[in-house]
This record gives structure tokens, sequence and C-alpha cells, in this order.
């Protein structure tokens, strides 16, 4: 490069710099390269594990809507049942705010553990907030979810700073984290990854607090009441599900398998 | 998105800072034409897959909230993204993939692994001045716009830039 003239060093830089900008992942929100890709060698015990989730929650939410075409439907613990997309109903409660042609619900809790859960350590809790709390800017959503905020958002909970829920769209349905400046989205906004496994990952140095790395779980079985979380660190988090949903955060360790759990501390098979 | 703007014609580059003959344009449709652009532009910036998605995303999630007011979209994400990126150096990455490689048996370092290295050298408005130049070929008054610069600032930024780049790739 050092007998090149000025003009040939700007030739190969330009060059060059087509080749390096050519390494750049595009794949955006729709894409998605914002969501962490499972391993190869994960996808196919994912798949399986997946098809059972989805397979259980088709008939769950078979059973549920039988007969009713309507969105809700009365339960018989007295919350209120919500058809999210085809086949995955969650229970709220009788709570909500309608915005801009969306109901926001807020979601009930999983069964309560009727087991010892000490030996999972301190849980990774969602504090559960009313419709009214919420404060994620409702057009943030609109960038995320390209067409619209759907016309159901369920309200899971709030934890280090964010505020965390379901929203389902057409037959899409999406995780939102997000606070009273940002929010950042995952799941099958990008169809990626199926239903039953979220992964949010983004690390923008602007957001106070930072998003930081997030893994979650929607659609487990609605007896499910505990669900833990084993990365691949060895390190064990765990946590009640809220709208059949559990999130996590993580570091860079990845999930390597979760149990979920009955009240009564039998394991559930999904 | 019915506020869409109506947009102004500028001068032709790469990066067309425009949105297309003072049409109407709705974000979706810019969107779909220059996420994948600006994310090359912050990679070529970073070399970092995860910072230039941050960096880009924020730039469109704050266009899309001001779309009706902001005039150059184009050259709006990439003020953003720039703004955005941290401006630290990783320049020592080349070198301790270099020694490295030694006793492994590592591909050999390519002449973009070296310019990412000597960009990874420069100050981040430097190095903004070089990609916008250089790989958006874009006119140093379209540079020093998007900077918020003077036009001075870039033409002697991208002097010493470009001494820096050949002392240090020579």
């Amino acid at each position: 490069m050092s007998q090149q003239t000025t003009t040939e060093f700007e030739d190969w830089l330009s060059a060059q710099l087509v080749v390096l900008a050519s390494e750049a992942d595009v794949s955006g929100p729709d894409g998605s390269g914002y969501l962490t890709r499972a391993r190869p060698a994960r996808i196919r015990q994912r798949a399986v594990f997946l098809a059972a989730a989805a397979a259980f929650a088709i008939l769950a939410g078979f059973a549920l809507s039988v007969g009713s075409d309507l969105d809700t439907s009365e339960t018989t613990s007295g919350a209120t049942s919500v058809n999210l997309v085809n086949s995955f109903t969650v229970d709220v409660t009788g709570i909500q705010r309608r915005e801009a042609g969306t109901t926001i619900y807020q979601a009930v809790f999983g069964p309560e553990p009727q087991f010892d859960t000490s030996e999972f350590g301190p849980e990774f809790t969602l504090e559960s907030i009313d419709p009214a709390e919420f404060v994620v800017p409702t057009e943030r959503f609109l960038f995320w979810n390209r067409s619209q905020l759907g016309p159901r958002f369920i309200l899971l909970g709030a934890i280090d700073g964010f505020q965390i829920g379901l929203n389902a769209n057409d037959s899409r349905l999406c995780v939102f984290l997000g606070n009273n400046t940002s929010v950042y989205g995952g799941g099958e906004c990008d169809q990626q990854d199926g239903r039953s496994s979220v992964i949010l990952s983004n690390r923008v140095p602007s957001v106070d607090p930072p998003v930081g790395l997030w893994t979650g779980y929607v659609g487990l079985p609605s007896r499910t009441s505990v669900v833990v979380a084993h990365f691949e660190d060895g390190s064990v988090q765990w946590q009640r599900p809220v709208g059949r949903t559990v999130i996590f955060r993580r570091n860079d360790s990845e999930v390597e398998r979760y149990t979920l759990y009955s009240s009564t501390g039998s394991i559930i098979v999904p | 998105m019915n506020n869409s703007p109506k947009l102004t014609t500028q001068s032709q580059s790469r990066v067309d800072l425009t949105v297309g003959d003072g049409a109407e344009t709705s974000f979706d449709e810019f969107f779909r034409r220059e996420f994948a652009q600006v994310v090359r532009f912050a990679y070529a910036m970073t070399r970092s897959n995860a910072e230039a998605q941050d960096a880009t995303q924020e730039a469109f999630a704050r266009l899309f909230q001001q779309w009706a007011s902001v005039a150059n979209p184009a050259g709006f994400v990439r003020t953003v993204v720039v703004n955005q990126i941290r401006d630290h150096s990783r320049h020592l990455q080349v070198r301790r993939r270099f020694l490295s490689r030694a006793d492994k048996s590592e591909p050999a370092l390519s002449e973009t692994d070296y310019l990412a290295d000597a960009l990874s050298g420069l100050s981040k408005q430097r190095r903004a001045i070089v990609v916008l130049r250089f790989y958006e070929r874009m006119t140093v008054d379209e540079i020093a716009q998007i900077l918020n610069v003077p036009a001075g600032t870039v033409k002697s930024g991208l002097s010493r830039s470009m001494r820096q780049l050949r002392e240090v790739l020579k």
C-alpha cells in the first residue's frame, strides 16, 4: 500500500469499506438479527420442545374457545380468559384500559406453589402492575410491531425498571419490554423462534437502565406454577408464571433447559 | 403514517439524502429501503454487529417518533447512529489476533482486518468522516450536515485521517 498514489489509496479504501460493510448482519426487527439465535446443536431439541408445547397450547386453546367466537370468556375462577392469538389464551383480571383501539389487560399469576421452592434460591419476581400504571409509550410499539399495536395487550408485570407484556396482532405474538422512554420487542414478532421461547437481546448504550439480555418462555401450560431456568454456566433462576409466561435476565450464558412444576411440585412435561 | 412530510431534494450521492424527488414517502418505505444500508454504515464504523444493530434500531425508533418533522431522514438516522456509537477503541484486537494465531491455525488476516483495525485507531468523528466519505460517498458539505460541524472541520479531519490511515497501513 505504500506505493499507492492518493487516488489509488482512496479507491482501495472505498473498496475495502464495501467489503467491511458487507460483513454486517443486516436483518432488522422484522428479520431478525435482533433475536439471539439458538445454537445449531440445540435447534432440534428446541424444535421438539416447541412442537410439544404448541400441541398442548392448541389443545388448551381449543378447549377454552369451543362454542365461542368471542375474544374473551368468563372462567370459573372469576378471571377473564383472553384469546390472544389462534390458540393462545391467558387469564386476565377484570382491570383493563383502552387506548387507541387497544385493550390493555392485567395478566394473572399461575397457580401458587404449594411446595418448598427454597432449593431454587430467591425468585426472580415480576411485580404485578395495574394497566393504569402502564407507561411505555404506545407509539414505540408501532415501530416494532410493524402494522399496529394489536387489539389486545397483556401486561405481565414489572421488574428492574422495565414493564413487560405480550402483544398480539393478527396471528403474531410478541413479548415487549420497555420503560417510559424505550421499548424492545422479541419473540414471534419475527416469526423465527416459535411462540414458546423468546430471547430479548439488546444493549443500546443510551438506554437507562440498560436493557441487557433477557430470555423467556411464552405459552406455558396453564397449570404451571413454577418454572426453573437452568443456565449453561450452572446458575439457576426461577419464577412463578404470569400470563403463561416467564422471563429472566441472563448473562452471556444461555438457558440449557427449563423445568416446569405444578403447584404440588410435580414436573410437567409440556 | 398519514402525516408524511414534504421532503426536499438534495445533491446526488451514493446515499440519497432525499426520500424521492419531493414525493411523499411513508416511514415503512423509508425503513425498508434504508435499514440495511444504515446497518452497514454503522458496522463499517464499529465492526460489531451488536453495536451496529443497536445504534441503527435506536436511530430508526427515534426517526419514527419524529417522522413528521424530519426533513432529511437519511441524514437524521446517520447522525443518530454516529452519536450512538461508543467512542472507544478496539485498536488492539487485530494485533491480539495476529499474535495469537502463531500457535493456532487461524486464517491469515485480510486487508479488511487491517483497515478495520486502522479505523478503530481514529476518533469516532474521524471514523465517521472517513466512512461517510469513502463508503457512503458523501460530499464534505453533506458530512458536515450530518456531524453538525463546519465543512472546514470535515476537510481537516479527512486530511488528518487519511494521513494516519496511510501511515498505519503502509
